[in-house]
């Protein structure tokens, strides 16, 4: 399965975080951290496995616990509208 | 120190037949004044503490009915005590006293008490008349020295003019107090010629206070905008003072925001473009509350914040 951001937010990087703009809601997301490495990975159309494998080899944990980080991750992106399922 | 465009002291009103504030002035009653006001040209039926202009009129106050009538703004008011409205294209700021009907090119004022009228457009009204074109305002005070502008961000009471009037006595130069608006470049644009303090440190006298509670000391400012070089936030959120960035540095200067209700489309987008440009580009100092000395300010300020 990959991902995709709506057309309706803007991506900001900033250095080792990145500001996502709601732009019909006003509102902003931060994401620091494990969470900017997933994200570029997961918005770059890769998969939750990749993000894991990702988080494994940058943050050396655990494969188990990097893929529960990862799916909790998207859990809250789609949640919140900052990512939807790519149908194609 | 005086200038001559500068009214410290309260000055007289007189109403009109419906209860409207009329203006005095030398042209007759409710004869309207262009004055400057963050690069912008103002003619005002009333009047103004503001330095006069002669160019064309970007905004018109004008004296006429501003009834608390429309759709109420969520999340404007609450903590303020004033309601806000929308009605049509334009929005309706409304406190006991004084009522403004607020667009992007007109502001017509409905108020009794000329005082307040003048305290409140050049503050909460202003910051709603910039946001219905396109830019956002930050809470702080802004001086400059040698062409380089430092901000000091912070809630009321932090001590941002404090801070301000301490480095004036150092040799700086006043840019703005209270509202801060950016021109496109990023420089500051030159507010109210005068500094707002709850008491006048050059005084030996008890002076007057506005309608706000506060005393006003006129300052020369200038007329060209000062490019911004530097961010000070004095928030009680920032114990240690230190250097802020990413996304620490972005929320500390949102949180900072003059209009915060959401009054115009597209005002959020404005205020975190506006807020990621000047995170990029500045460094963004914090300080906690009331902490500057002036052997403190005058280090930082050699050292460029």
């Amino acid at each position: 399965m990959s991902f995709r951001v709506p057309a309706q937010f803007e991506i900001h990087p900033m250095r080792d975080e990145i500001v996502v703009l709601d732009t019909r809601r006003d509102l902003y997301f931060g994401l620091n951290g494990s969470a900017v490495v997933a994200w570029e990975i997961l918005v770059a159309g890769g998969s939750v496995s990749v993000a894991t494998l990702a988080l494994v080899e940058r943050f050396e944990v655990d494969e188990e616990i990097a893929r529960m980080d990862v799916e909790a991750l998207v859990g809250n992106l789609v949640a919140r509208g900052l990512l939807e399922t790519a149908t194609t | 120190m005086s200038m001559p465009w500068t009214g410290d002291t309260p000055r007289a009103t007189r109403r009109g037949s419906g209860g409207h504030v009329v203006a005095r002035s030398a042209h007759g009653v409710g004869a309207a004044t262009r004055y400057r006001l963050f690069g912008l040209t103002v003619s005002s039926a009333i009047e103004l503490p503001l330095p006069m202009s002669t160019d064309a009129v970007d905004v018109t106050v004008e004296l006429g009915p501003a009834d608390p009538m429309g759709v109420p703004i969520v999340g404007a008011g609450g903590a303020a005590r004033f309601i806000c409205l929308r009605h049509g294209d334009d929005v309706i700021l409304a406190w006991p006293g004084a009522s403004f009907r607020v667009g992007a090119e007109r502001v017509v004022v409905d108020a009794r008490d000329q005082e307040l009228a003048s305290h409140l457009l050049l503050t909460v009204v202003w910051s709603v008349v910039m946001s219905a074109r396109g830019t956002e305002a930050l809470h702080g005070s802004v001086v400059e020295h040698g062409g380089r502008a430092v901000a000091f961000l912070g809630p009321s009471g932090a001590g941002k003019s404090t801070a301000c009037g301490m480095l004036i006595e150092l040799g700086c130069r006043m840019v703005t107090d209270d509202l801060v608006l950016l021109d496109g470049a990023g420089a500051v644009m030159p507010g109210p010629p005068f500094l707002r303090l709850r008491d006048d440190p050059w005084s030996l006298l008890p002076r007057p206070t506005d309608a706000g509670g506060k005393v006003r000391i006129a300052l020369p400012v200038g007329s060209n905008p000062v490019p911004l070089t530097a961010i000070v936030v004095m928030s009680p959120k920032h114990r240690i003072p230190g250097m802020l960035s990413g996304l620490a540095a972005l929320d500390a200067i949102l949180v900072h925001s003059y209009n915060t209700a959401p009054t115009h489309p597209g005002q959020g987008h404005h205020r975190l473009e506006q807020a990621l440009a000047l995170v990029e580009r500045l460094p963004i100092r914090e300080e906690p509350p009331r902490s500057l000395t002036p052997g403190r300010a005058q280090r930082l300020m050699s050292e460029g914040w």
